[in-house]
């Protein structure tokens, strides 16, 4: 019998989304070394490989690259030996003065451009930070990101203790409580938003 | 006593006309005597050539282009100042190289490219355009076989590569980047 647990949460009751203009960003790519294999058009380099996307930030030993038909790009990223590979994004802001970002671990990370999902293999942890404080944190075998429909879904798996561990902070409106941001002119247009 | 001299005389003569004879096929047999060319100066050199290579039924493969051809005796070595080389395969994507000088050591199984090396290829039915830029390359054409130690920039479609050093297998379709690598691929279309 399978045992596991399973949880799926709506990271926030507010519209929280992964940066929009991350979306607009190009996809660059920094390693040691680089196969491209344009016949099966898969793409694998390895050595402290590291895939940017304006604020999206995964590292890992190896990543297998693939772009679809129409354009979008996918990422197997494993970790080295005893390692872990990482994941960071920056949340859109939705509450002025708080800077949300998300930060996810496992030995290996699927992200998906298309979809907008993330999903995090083995010694999974996952993490929503605010201006630096920890609000959210969940781990578990596998855990799937959403950023789209901002919900993450927690997987136990059968390895370990097959539990999912999830500690998120209370919703008090401590956002409304904490001193608004001072308005201050835009002096230029924020790149990729209209 | 005359008989004994005149036999004398014409065993001279035999033994004269047979070493004159012998010389004369010496002589003709000596090759004609040149002036071989300096080591490391061509025997010939041709301005503004194009060389057209066929294949078995007479159809043009290759087409190359140079400013200046020199060939060397030594080592029957080519050296190209300026050349392009143009693919003409009609159902290949056309793939052109063009380098500021490049030489073709051992029968044109090697082709060392020099400054300014630009490998490019077409975009075909199921590939976007290829461009590989560089300053030193090593060319296999019989294995279609590229490689440089020297950094390199590739762009692919709107992909675009940079690494320290490249090989690249056209037959395999295999590219393969070391020394440290930094790709940049323009967003999705939406």
């Amino acid at each position: 019998m399978r045992f596991s647990c399973l949880i799926v949460l709506l990271a926030l009751a507010l519209p929280v989304h992964a940066e929009r203009a991350d979306r607009d960003q190009p996809t660059i790519i920094e390693a040691d070394r680089g196969v491209f294999d344009e016949l099966k058009q898969v793409n694998v380099v390895t050595g402290r490989a590291t895939l940017t996307k304006g604020s999206l930030r995964i590292t890992g030993e190896r990543m297998e690259l693939r772009t679809r038909p129409d354009g979008y790009r996918m990422a197997i990223v494993t970790a080295a030996p005893e390692a872990l590979a990482t994941l960071r994004q920056r949340r859109d802001a939705t509450r002025p003065g708080i800077e949300e970002t998300i930060e996810g671990v496992a030995e290996r990370i699927e992200w998906d451009e298309r979809s907008e999902t993330v999903r995090f293999f083995n010694r999974a942890q996952w993490k929503r930070l605010e201006n630096g404080v920890v609000r959210d944190e969940v781990s578990g075998s596998v855990i799937t990101y959403d950023a789209v429909a901002s919900t993450y879904r927690v997987d136990g798996g059968e390895r370990g203790d097959g539990r999912v561990r999830a500690v998120i902070a209370p919703r008090s409106p401590e956002g409304a409580k904490s001193e608004p941001a001072p308005l201050r002119p835009a002096t230029e247009l924020p790149a990729g938003r209209k | 006593m005359r008989d004994r001299l005149s036999v004398l005389i014409a065993a001279l003569l035999l033994a004269f006309v047979t070493a004159a004879s012998y010389w004369y096929s010496r002589e003709m047999r000596k090759p004609v005597s040149r002036t071989p060319p300096t080591p490391g100066t061509p025997d010939f050199i041709v301005d503004r050539v194009v060389l057209t290579q066929f294949d078995d039924r007479g159809k043009a493969r290759y087409r190359l282009f140079a400013e200046r051809l020199s060939h060397f005796n030594e080592n029957d070595d080519l050296e190209l100042q300026r050349p392009r080389l143009v693919s003409l395969l009609p159902d290949q994507p056309q793939v052109q190289a063009t380098s500021l000088r490049a030489r073709v050591i051992n029968a044109g199984e090697r082709v060392l490219m020099d400054g300014d090396v630009l490998l490019q290829r077409a975009a075909g039915p199921t590939q976007p355009a290829l461009s590989i830029r560089t300053a030193r390359m090593t060319a296999v054409p019989d294995e279609e076989r590229f490689t440089t130690e020297v950094p390199v920039t590739i762009e692919r479609g709107d992909a675009r590569l940079d690494g320290n050093a490249m090989e690249y297998d056209n037959l395999r379709r295999v590219m393969t980047l070391s020394g440290g690598l930094k790709g940049e691929m323009a967003p999705a279309p939406r």
